[in-house]
């Protein structure tokens, strides 16, 4: 409901307008306002962004803090909690929503970092590979076998070792290590489209092979690789989560989910809240940031059948009659 | 005694915003022996009557009324373990349209007739095998033995519809429905695999339903005949009747556009321009990948051909699948580096040109209306995009231009902002010509430009063609395999075989008076009204 009347009041000239005038801007508008995976997904990743940035400040609390008094608190709904800790504290008495509130950002900032990371290495190989074939394609094949021959997670540990661990090695070393499934989608789907009536007919009108890559290529793989761009920022997430949790990724004491869940593990049976929460917040992260890109892939796939529905009432199977018959 | 085969009213729905019959009213009858072509376009549910017949409908179908009477049955009171058991398969038969996936690739030909033999009788291997043969050399296929033992892959399109028909008679039915049996196939094959049907219609004594797009074919086949248009049928008769004096306007222009496509063309006197494109000693390989202890294996896809083509004309290169048409209108286009051999356009490399400047010269448009255009484009955009490219334009002027080009070939200008998903396969077409005649170019290649429309629209594009070269002066290079397309438009011809030219000359006495024997079959197999 709100996200409509937002639509409407942005653009209204999207909804007024006799369908054959739309522009694409404002079916796309159109088609999302239908869409309810969209809508979801798109409302609740606005909400987890607003509170990772605005957040900590609207509660006020450090989420460094120590109140070894105050240990293990549990949350307010459980007996015992009270109002002054919402979300109860953790092991050192720091308050644990400022804390989940506070790791929003970082978790944010390296699922989505390092996911981008992992799609512009594997896209870039992936259409090389499958737009020119031959000796290319057999180096990029190589270098995906090797990728997929290496234990990641201890690639990972040692370069993070290595270097010495920080927010930025981490993204940049989650997000090398996940092209591999880009590179698989990109290059057959390039190889598919390379070869179909419209790519020879660009080629005809003097288009240079990047005009073709982007004009052509790339806006038809995307639908794809929207779908494996909103896996891998659960699947980034939750690999750093396993690098906080073996000691190798973001360090204590900033807080970021992967790492309290791994702080939490020790008092899994008597305060499950530490794991628990936290999990929460992945989970809901996770979820709507898949719905977004099921949405999305609906919404701008030109093929896709969600309805346009319009004040006037014009099917364009109509339309098309009426063309038919005018001829 | 009530007829062989009757169908009543029937009605068939899908569910969707507002409940529409995709077919309404559908009335059949047919006696035993009795031959029927059914004639409509692509959606105009002649599929659909005859899927509903055979069960085969889709499960979102509504058969909303009417009722089906065959040999003294009500079908619609039998159940459907029964129908199987006794019907399908046994008494009614279909062949299908595409040979290519109709037939399971990972059995034999042989077992899968012995397996449709042994389902409906109770025989041993031994029998089926034996019937098998039968059927096999039934539709005349040599080396049987050898033959049971091939997989689907190793046989040719004509062959494998060969099997087709055999696993539909090997049961005896007594009738079958043969949807489309020719139309993915050449047309000397065409022609041979109709000669069968009627030939083993005859033997086996069974009725015939035949539907097809092709008047032309539905008329040698068939005694009676139905139209139908948008899932109603518009005209039903006695063949004859119904070619020589329809009643319905759709049936007439139907036969007219069937008719103006086998008119002569009227020989134009043309002055012989000046050479726009000389071809010499063209080549074109492709190795196959050498296998292990096997040599590589070399393909002469286009083997040392000669030919010009005069500034105006418009040359056609007429050729079965494989003949190697396709490959001389991609290196014509500069889209494939010829091995041997030169091309020369306005007295230029085609190959040294510049990629723009090639773009001012040729142009092609292509078969499929399907994927010839970007689905994440606008019709306005992919239109505009040769001029984008390769002229500095304001984008209001490109704007105009596209405008005039749409109004040019015929299309609204609200096709401006519309993807290519909203549009039929006509339409795609002609957004297609329109994005090759942007840029003015002097030559426009059509490789099968109207293969895969409906025979009126079929008409449309080529009539357009027509008048865009009046008002242009382009010189067109014709690809096809259809002889009426190429007598329409053309006023030269080469024929094509095996990557050779067989046969070329002018159109009309060409075609006439055939000189080489594969052009007198190719002319053989044309069916005219």
């Amino acid at each position: 409901m709100i996200f409509e009347l937002f639509a409407k009041r942005l653009f209204p000239q999207a909804f007024n307008n006799d369908l054959s005038e739309l522009e694409p801007k404002h079916i796309f508008l159109r088609k999302s306002v239908n869409h309810l995976g969209f809508k979801f997904g798109l409302t609740m990743l606005l909400i987890i962004i607003f509170l990772g940035i605005f957040g900590p400040h609207i509660i006020g609390i450090s989420p460094y803090e120590q109140d070894l008094t105050k240990r293990l608190l549990p949350p307010i709904w459980v007996e015992g909690g009270n109002w002054e800790h919402i979300f109860g504290t953790d092991g050192n008495g720091r308050d644990y929503l400022a804390r989940i509130l506070y790791g929003t950002r970082i978790s944010l900032t390296i699922g989505f970092g390092a996911a981008f990371v992992g799609m512009i290495i594997g896209i870039s190989l992936g259409i090389l590979a499958g737009y020119f074939g031959g000796w290319v394609d057999q180096l990029v094949n190589y270098l995906l076998t090797c990728q997929l021959a290496l234990p990641g997670l201890l690639l990972a540990m040692t370069v993070v070792f290595l270097i010495g661990p920080s927010i930025t090695v981490v993204i940049l070393v989650i997000g090398v290590l996940h092209w591999t499934l880009f590179l698989v989608v990109s290059r057959s789907a390039t190889q598919r489209i390379r070869n179909l009536d419209y790519v020879l007919a660009a080629n005809a009108i003097g288009a240079s092979k990047y005009q073709i890559i982007f004009s052509d290529i790339i806006p038809n793989i995307l639908n794809q690789i929207i779908v494996i761009f909103t896996l891998e920022v659960g699947i980034a997430i939750l690999s750093e989560a396993s690098l906080s949790f073996l000691g190798v990724g973001i360090q204590p004491p900033t807080p970021s989910w992967g790492l309290l869940i791994a702080e939490g593990r020790e008092a899994l049976f008597f305060q499950p809240w530490l794991i628990i929460l936290p999990g929460i917040a992945l989970f809901l992260l996770v979820v709507s940031i898949n719905m977004l890109g099921d949405g999305l892939r609906d919404i701008t796939d030109p093929n896709s059948k969600i309805e346009i529905k319009s004040k006037v009432e014009v099917p364009i199977s109509n339309l098309k009659q009426n063309i038919n018959s005018k001829k | 005694m009530n007829n062989f085969l009757e169908i009543k009213n029937l009605s068939i729905a899908f569910p969707g915003n507002h409940l529409v019959n995709t077919l309404s009213n559908f009335n059949l009858k047919l006696d035993k022996n009795g031959s029927l072509g059914i004639v409509g376009e692509s959606g105009s549910g002649k599929t659909l009557s005859m899927l509903a017949l055979t069960r085969l409908l889709p499960k979102q179908a509504i058969v909303s009324s009417g009722s089906i009477d065959f040999l003294n049955h009500n079908l619609s009171e039998i159940d459907n373990l029964n129908f199987y058991k006794n019907f399908s398969g046994k008494k009614i038969s279909m062949i299908f349209q595409e040979p290519m996936t109709a037939l399971n690739p990972v059995y034999t030909i042989g077992r899968q007739l012995m397996h449709t033999y042994m389902y409906h009788n109770k025989v041993g291997k031994k029998e089926a095998h034996h019937k098998s043969l039968e059927m096999l050399s039934a539709v005349k296929l040599s080396d049987n033995l050898e033959r049971m033992k091939q997989y689907p892959h190793q046989l040719s399109g004509g062959q494998r519809q060969r099997v087709m028909i055999a696993m539909a008679l090997i049961n005896n039915p007594s009738l079958l429905i043969a949807d489309e049996p020719t139309t993915a196939l050449d047309v000397t094959v065409q022609k041979e695999i109709i000669n069968l049907i009627q030939e083993l219609k005859e033997k086996f004594g069974m009725a015939l339903i035949f539907i097809s797009h092709d008047l032309g074919v539905v008329s040698q086949v068939s005694k009676n005949i139905i139209v139908m248009k948008r899932g109603e049928i518009i005209e039903t008769g006695k063949t004859y009747n119904v070619l020589n004096k329809p009643k319905k306007l759709y049936t007439k222009t139907l036969i007219s556009c069937l008719k103006n496509l086998n008119t002569k063309h009227k020989k134009n006197k043309s002055k012989k321009n000046d050479k726009i494109i000389e071809v010499t000693n063209l080549s074109k390989f492709y190795k196959l990948p050498s296998k292990l202890f096997s040599a590589k294996k070399i393909i002469n896809a286009v083997n040392d051909i000669n030919f010009s083509v005069y500034e105006g004309e418009t040359l056609s290169i007429i050729g079965e699948s494989g003949s190697g048409k396709s490959t001389v209108a991609k290196m014509l286009n500069g889209l494939l580096a010829p091995d041997r051999g030169e091309i020369l356009i306005c007295n230029k490399d085609i190959n040294k040109l510049d990629t723009k400047e090639r773009a001012e010269i040729i142009q092609p448009v292509f078969q499929d209306p399907y994927s010839t255009l970007n689905p994440n484009h606008t019709i306005g955009y992919i239109i505009a995009r040769p001029l984008i490219l390769n002229k500095p334009f304001l984008s209001d002027e490109i704007r105009n231009l596209v405008l005039k080009t749409l109004d040019l070939v015929g299309l609204d200008k609200g096709f401006y902002y519309r993807f290519p998903n909203q549009l039929s396969g006509g339409q795609r077409q002609r957004v297609a010509i329109a994005r090759a005649i942007i840029l003015e170019p002097k030559i426009l290649i059509c490789d099968e430009p109207t293969s895969s429309l409906d025979v009126t629209i079929q008409e449309q594009i080529l009539q357009l063609l027509k008048d865009l070269k009046q008002k242009l002066g382009i010189t067109i290079i014709l690809i096809s395999h259809d002889i009426s397309v190429v007598k329409y438009l053309s006023e030269r011809v080469l024929v094509m075989l095996d990557g050779k030219i067989v046969e070329s000359g002018d159109t009309i006495s060409t075609l006439q008076n055939p000189k080489k024997e594969y052009t007198k079959k190719l002319m053989s197999a044309v069916y005219e009204i």
